[in-house]
């Protein structure tokens, strides 16, 4: 049983809004990266940096250093969609200065010899536009992207390819990555992940419910709802960075994943300017315009439907007076699956709290009468039923 | 008659009438906030066991699902075997308190599609 997620008693118990933000996180743990992926993810991590780091490399005398960015980096990771593999972004640094770089495609192509001098690692390599695309046989890859300290920006400042013209681009993921983590310290579900996230692990420990806090679990519901949202336009699609940042930027640590979500959306419409498109930067490097894809009018129009849509949505699901309409809201958002197993995974966990005879009836603060893990009338064992009718 | 002073006493809130040597209560009942509230009728009938019914709002269960969902054919809700249920038990200390335990599962199972609250079907 997961500790964020409530136990019986606490479900007999729960308000409107506990009760819902319970079903919003156990739908999140069961689209995330599973710890048992995370742990391989690690293992083909750590391979890869001693490969590339290994005494007789060649980019030795480069100091390569190799660290995640991005979904894993962050907490935040999704299941794909229809069959595509999640993707695992790690940023190889080059201690090279890269005004005497001539083109950024040359780091990749560093990149890439090295890993090709490996039997199996020229296997399973794929070059890609900007990044080096290694492949495995689970559901996901992990893709390197090259990139060379930019000290004059700032300590953790990088440049990076671009994304077209094998130019350099600005980028900070290290410093987005604790940007994102203060933001999130605001308030947390369980005090544990504050040591846990201080600690600058490789990788970050595998999260389960218990670990997880709001603004994360807010960050991973949005992104699959744009995932269903713009299922059948996905070059439309806002880019995970994007909401990421601007998830983030709302957030004042509010602890319920739900309330949270109405006014961080809230906000996000009401930043949306009249004239012109939203500009989302890195807040730890404002060269680094993460909204780019905006330029594009089709996409921010699209991008602006969706979070009306998403307001919404939300407002509705607030609005939702049982668990019935809750779910067929929550279906629509976030999946039919994912939405039906959460909430039958909190309907077992009321009925063990019924057959361990720890289920009472109370009264509601209206007075109505109610289920209770604390009132004083237990209730006798009982068997449904019915008539023998079809 | 006895099932009508004991309501009284541990229920106080729901509404009595008499029909000959029968009863008939109404009152509320909302399994936990994040449930709707729901008016119950509960009658005491002579020779039978109670009735139960819910009156709002109107439960979304088609009759082909009356089986699955534990209702009787006329809609009523079956909410014990035979055995666990005689006319020397007080309705307040059975009946009423497993209407909200049939309710949370009539929700979740509005919201999964399955009946989690256990239960058997006759043969």
């Amino acid at each position: 049983m997961q500790i964020g997620t409530l136990d019986g008693s606490a479900l007999i118990d729960a308000s409107k809004t506990e009760a819902l933000d319970d079903v919003l996180i156990r739908v999140c743990n069961i689209f995330q990266l599973s710890s048992t992926q995370f742990s391989l993810a690690e293992k083909h991590y750590h391979a890869i940096c001693d490969w590339l780091g290994a005494d007789d490399s060649f980019l030795n005398p480069y100091r390569p250093d190799l660290y995640p960015q991005g979904s894993v980096a962050l907490g935040t990771t999704v299941k794909p969609q229809r069959g595509e593999e999640y993707d695992v972004d790690l940023v190889c640094e080059l201690g090279i200065d890269y005004r005497t770089v001539k083109s950024p495609v040359l780091l990749l192509d560093l990149i890439e010899r090295r890993m090709q001098e490996s039997d199996s690692y020229r296997e399973r390599i794929e070059r890609k536009k900007r990044c080096l695309r290694v492949n495995y046989e689970h559901d996901f890859h992990l893709d390197i992207l090259p990139a060379c300290p930019d000290p004059n920006s700032g300590p953790t400042c990088l440049v990076i390819p671009d994304r077209e013209e094998g130019n350099w681009q600005a980028s900070n993921p290290k410093g987005l990555l604790k940007w994102f983590r203060d933001r999130s310290a605001l308030r947390l579900i369980s005090s544990r992940t504050q040591k846990a996230m201080d600690s600058a692990a490789p990788l970050p420990e595998p999260q389960t419910a218990d670990q997880k806090n709001t603004l994360q679990v807010s960050v991973q519901l949005v992104k699959r709802w744009r995932d269903l949202h713009f299922a059948d336009d996905l070059d439309l699609a806002p880019v995970s960075v994007v909401l990421t940042t601007l998830l983030g930027g709302d957030y004042y640590g509010e602890q319920s994943v739900s309330l949270n979500l109405a006014a961080s959306v809230d906000a996000i419409v009401s930043h949306l300017p009249a004239a012109g498109r939203l500009i989302v930067v890195n807040p730890a490097h404002p060269q680094e315009d993460l909204s780019e894809r905006w330029n594009d009018d089709l996409a921010y129009r699209a991008f602006v439907e969706g979070i009306h849509a998403l307001r919404n949505a939300i407002r509705e699901l607030l609005a939702c007076e049982d668990m019935g309409r809750r779910s067929i809201l929550l279906q629509r958002m976030f999946g039919e699956d994912v939405t039906k197993k959460a909430f039958a995974d909190q309907a077992k966990t009321i009925e063990a709290f019924r057959e361990s005879q720890r289920m009472r009836i109370g009264r509601l603060a209206s007075g109505v009468v109610s289920l209770s893990a604390t009132g004083a009338t237990p209730i006798p064992r009982n068997t449904f039923y019915g008539d023998a009718a079809k | 008659m006895v099932q009508l002073r004991d309501m009284a006493e541990k229920f106080p809130e729901f509404k009595p009438r008499r029909r000959g040597n029968e009863a008939i209560w109404e009152g509320f009942f909302r399994p936990n906030e994040a449930c709707a509230k729901y008016l119950v009728r509960i009658e005491a009938l002579s020779g039978q066991r109670p009735r139960v019914n819910i009156l709002e709002p109107e439960l979304r269960i088609p009759p082909e699902k009356y089986k699955e969902t534990h209702c009787f054919s006329d809609g009523s809700l079956c909410l014990h075997l035979h055995e666990q249920w005689t006319p020397d038990m007080y309705i307040a200390d059975t009946i009423v308190r497993w209407i909200p335990v049939w309710l949370i599962n009539y929700e979740y199972w509005l919201a999964t599609g399955l009946w989690h609250g256990g239960g058997k079907h006759p043969e």
